[in-house]
């Protein structure tokens, strides 16, 4: 009895957590499958950046993408870019999210106006 | 493939995206094999790596992000009592004066005999340091005025041509990585450690997760946890932190991996919620910037109801103002006037910042910075052109701000602080509009604390036996502090760091053979 009552609250916890995992930030509504970030349908843990990068190109090109327009040579921060910088190739997740609200590690030292979705 | 997906968002909504990817090989199981395995490539991580190396030990790096050296990226100085550099300028600070102050500090609740085989190991470490080829560029402060013991580190060779960062800690972090290299060890990056294995009671490897996202076993004798605390664990944070908000500074991914591992393996608590309080500032801002740099001279600081609530100079034991600071809630406004303003920017300032704004620096860039912010109207920062303005811009009484300023300008006007015995050089009227205020959040440089080790740096259960073959070091292991970071000696938590690393290599590679 208590056995069987265990069994059947670790299997509403799964559903829960598992329901609490939507698909939200850059990639909301767009009908994505747990296994295209994860490469499993049952993921434990973070993707990788190298998921990210199988349909994203590389580094170098989101560098190229989100490099800024106009730099003001008396305002180094004005140079700065959210995929080049002081803080080397760091893993997508710390700044995009899925199942939490993105936010930009930059932030803690820097005020830059751009934000990841 | 990349491109089309990139190219057609509209082919990507239409096809389940299952088809294209549920197809990937995935899992396959790699095992590797070391004697010492070291989970965190940070400052602790790499020089136990360097010094297990020596001992001839094989080892493997674990790292979580895409390069090493952790928060060993920003800091600056190491601690150390008695080294040859401190005795050649005749700097006195005993290893017994260094024992009693830490101790003293702690009220007899740090781990007395860690901290003597880390006050001992000190000045020799400096040695070791210099052979490798990273020097000190001078020996300075924790605190304004305290004993010197914060050994600098100068910049390398390679600065600035071929590597603009190589000095202070970020020049230690390259020679460790370097000699790891050159010298037979493997670091892993992007390879999070993610639990021990234990058989028969003792720790016997790690498993990881590799940059492909497959699962790796690594086979070793013996496991050193150094993977920098737990800053970015919200959960954690809110469980132990005197407060889940203080504003993090240099910690990424730090999600308390270690900690929950070495907890998991056996190993008992120690000082979890001792938090590394710095000077209290703002989010959005590097410890350099000149905004916060004149906001964070000890003027006149006051809570949200417009009292003064400190001694402001106590801030250059920035662990003092940070208690002070979460006592009151952890909001407060520190407000200075226009003559203190042009004082700062022409004549530079009165107390430094550690090496980011050094004492005398002329503040050029705090226009800028101030008025950048003061444009984004997101209720940091302040001007006004009477006392009664500002306080109705900052929500308080007007009569209650004029009240406490009206009190330090008599003080200042006296040379005699009648509330909180101030230093005299510090005290400043606020009288020349227009008047400024930055609001005041408090920060931290990491958590000090986690888990409960001996003098080997071994992990020990509640009852204080060694778990075999698990060492713990840097800020995952609790034991150096009471209630609150220690800045009285100059360079501690690295000095830890790198002691601690020290040792636990020393002691698993005894443990291995
Ligand atoms: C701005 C600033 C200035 C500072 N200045 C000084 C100073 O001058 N003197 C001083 O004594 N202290 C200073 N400090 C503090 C000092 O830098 C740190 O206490 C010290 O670097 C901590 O070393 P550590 O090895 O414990 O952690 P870290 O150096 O942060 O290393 C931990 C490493 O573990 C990695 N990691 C985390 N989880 C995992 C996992 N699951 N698997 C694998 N790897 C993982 C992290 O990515 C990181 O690389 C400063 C801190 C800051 C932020
Ligand atoms: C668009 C890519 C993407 C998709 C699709 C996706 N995830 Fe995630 N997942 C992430 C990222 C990024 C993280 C890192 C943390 C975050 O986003 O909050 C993560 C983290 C996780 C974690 C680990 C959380 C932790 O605490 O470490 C789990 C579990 C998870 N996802 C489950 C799922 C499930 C279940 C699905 C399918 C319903 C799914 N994910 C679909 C990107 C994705
Ligand atoms: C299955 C392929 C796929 C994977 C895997 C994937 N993405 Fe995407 N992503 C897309 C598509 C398609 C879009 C929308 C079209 C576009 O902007 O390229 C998108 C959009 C985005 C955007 C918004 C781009 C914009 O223009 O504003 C971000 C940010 C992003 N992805 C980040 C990530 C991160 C981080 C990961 C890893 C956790 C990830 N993606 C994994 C396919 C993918
Ligand atoms: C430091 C935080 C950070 C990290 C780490 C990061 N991004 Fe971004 N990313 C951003 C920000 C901020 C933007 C929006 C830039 C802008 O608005 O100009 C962005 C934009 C993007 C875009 C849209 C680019 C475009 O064409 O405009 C994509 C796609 C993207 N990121 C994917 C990734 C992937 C994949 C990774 C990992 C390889 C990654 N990002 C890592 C912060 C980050
Ligand atoms: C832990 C604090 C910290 C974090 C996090 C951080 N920075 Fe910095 N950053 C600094 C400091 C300190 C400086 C040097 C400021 C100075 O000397 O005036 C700096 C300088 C810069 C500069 C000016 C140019 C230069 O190299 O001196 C740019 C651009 C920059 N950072 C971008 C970024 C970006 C983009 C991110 C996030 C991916 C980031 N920073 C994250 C602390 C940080």
């Amino acid at each position: 009895m208590k056995k069987s009552l265990l069994l059947l609250s670790a299997l509403l916890l799964l559903s829960a957590s598992a329901s609490a995992e939507e698909i939200g930030g850059a990639h909301a509504g767009m009908d994505f499958s747990c296994a295209d970030c994860h490469q499993t349908d049952t993921p434990e843990k973070s993707p990788t950046t190298k998921n990210c990068l199988e349909c994203h190109d590389s580094y170098e090109a989101l560098a190229k993408a989100t490099a800024p327009e106009h730099i003001d040579p008396e305002d180094k921060e004005s140079a700065a870019n959210p995929h080049d910088s002081h803080m080397g190739p760091i893993d997508c997740f710390n700044c995009h999210k899925t199942h939490s609200p993105s936010e930009l590690v930059c932030a803690e030292c820097h005020s830059f106006e751009f934000e990841p979705k | 493939m990349k491109t089309s997906w990139k190219m057609s968002l509209a082919a990507m909504l239409a096809v389940p995206a299952v088809m294209a990817f549920g197809s990937l090989s995935f899992g396959a199981e790699k095992t590797m094999e070391s004697d010492i395995t070291i989970i965190g490539g940070g400052t602790s991580g790499l020089a136990a790596g360097v010094q297990a190396i020596q001992e001839g030990a094989k080892v493997i790096i674990l790292e979580k992000q895409a390069k090493v050296g952790g928060t060993g990226q920003f800091c600056e100085g190491i601690f150390a009592a008695e080294s040859k550099i401190q005795k050649r300028i005749g700097i006195n600070v005993s290893k017994e004066f260094a024992y009693k102050t830490i101790m003293d500090y702690s009220h007899w609740k740090a781990n007395g005999a860690l901290v003597a085989q880390v006050v001992d190991k000190s000045a020799e470490t400096i040695d070791w340091l210099d052979a490798l080829g990273v020097k000190i560029e001078y020996v300075g402060v924790g605190g304004f005025g305290g004993p010197l013991t914060w050994h600098v580190i100068a910049p390398g060779p390679d600065y600035p041509d071929k590597d603009p960062k190589d000095y202070h800690c970020q020049r230690m972090i390259n020679v460790f990585n370097k000699y790891i290299l050159d010298n037979g060890g493997q670091i892993y990056t992007q390879t999070p450690g993610t639990g021990l294995i234990k058989e028969d009671g003792k720790v016997v490897g790690a498993t990881a997760t590799d940059k492909e996202g497959n699962a790796i076993t690594i086979k070793s004798k013996a496991v050193i946890v150094a993977t920098g605390g737990f800053a970015n664990n919200k959960e954690m944070m809110k469980q132990y932190a005197p407060d889940p908000d203080i504003i993090p500074v240099g910690q990424i991914g730090k999600d308390g991996d270690g900690i929950k591992m070495a907890w998991k393996a056996g190993a008992a608590e120690e000082g979890v919620s001792v938090m590394q309080l710095y000077r209290p500032g703002l989010k959005g801002f590097h410890p350099a910037d000149q905004m916060i740099a004149l906001a964070v001279q000890p003027y006149f600081w006051v809570d949200p109801q417009g009292k003064r609530y400190t001694d402001e100079a106590s801030v250059q034991l920035w662990p003092y103002s940070g208690n002070a600071l979460l006592r009151i809630g952890g909001v407060a406004y520190s407000i200075y006037d226009d003559a203190t303003r042009k004082k700062a920017v022409e004549e530079g300032i009165e107390m430094p910042l550690g090496e980011w704004v050094l004492q005398g620096t002329k503040l050029t860039k705090w226009e800028d910075s101030f008025n950048k912010e003061l444009a984004k109207k997101k209720g940091n920062v302040f001007k006004a052109y009477t006392i009664e303005d500002l306080a109705k811009q900052l929500g308080m009484d007007p009569a209650a701000l004029k009240d406490s300023v009206e009190k330090m300008n008599t003080w200042a006007d006296s040379r005699h602080d009648g509330e909180f015995k101030k230093e005299s050089k510090f005290l400043r009227p606020v009288a020349t509009p227009p008047f400024y205020a930055t609001k005041l959040n408090p920060r931290h440089l990491g958590t000090l604390g986690g888990v409960r080790i001996n003098e080997k740096t071994e992990a020990v259960n509640e009852e204080g036996h060694a778990i075999p073959g698990l060492y713990v070091v840097g800020t995952d292991a609790g034991g150096m502090y009471g209630d609150s970071y220690d800045l009285l000696l100059g360079g501690g938590t690295v000095g830890f760091a790198v002691n601690s690393g020290r040792i636990a290599a020393e002691n698993a590679a005894k443990f291995v053979k």
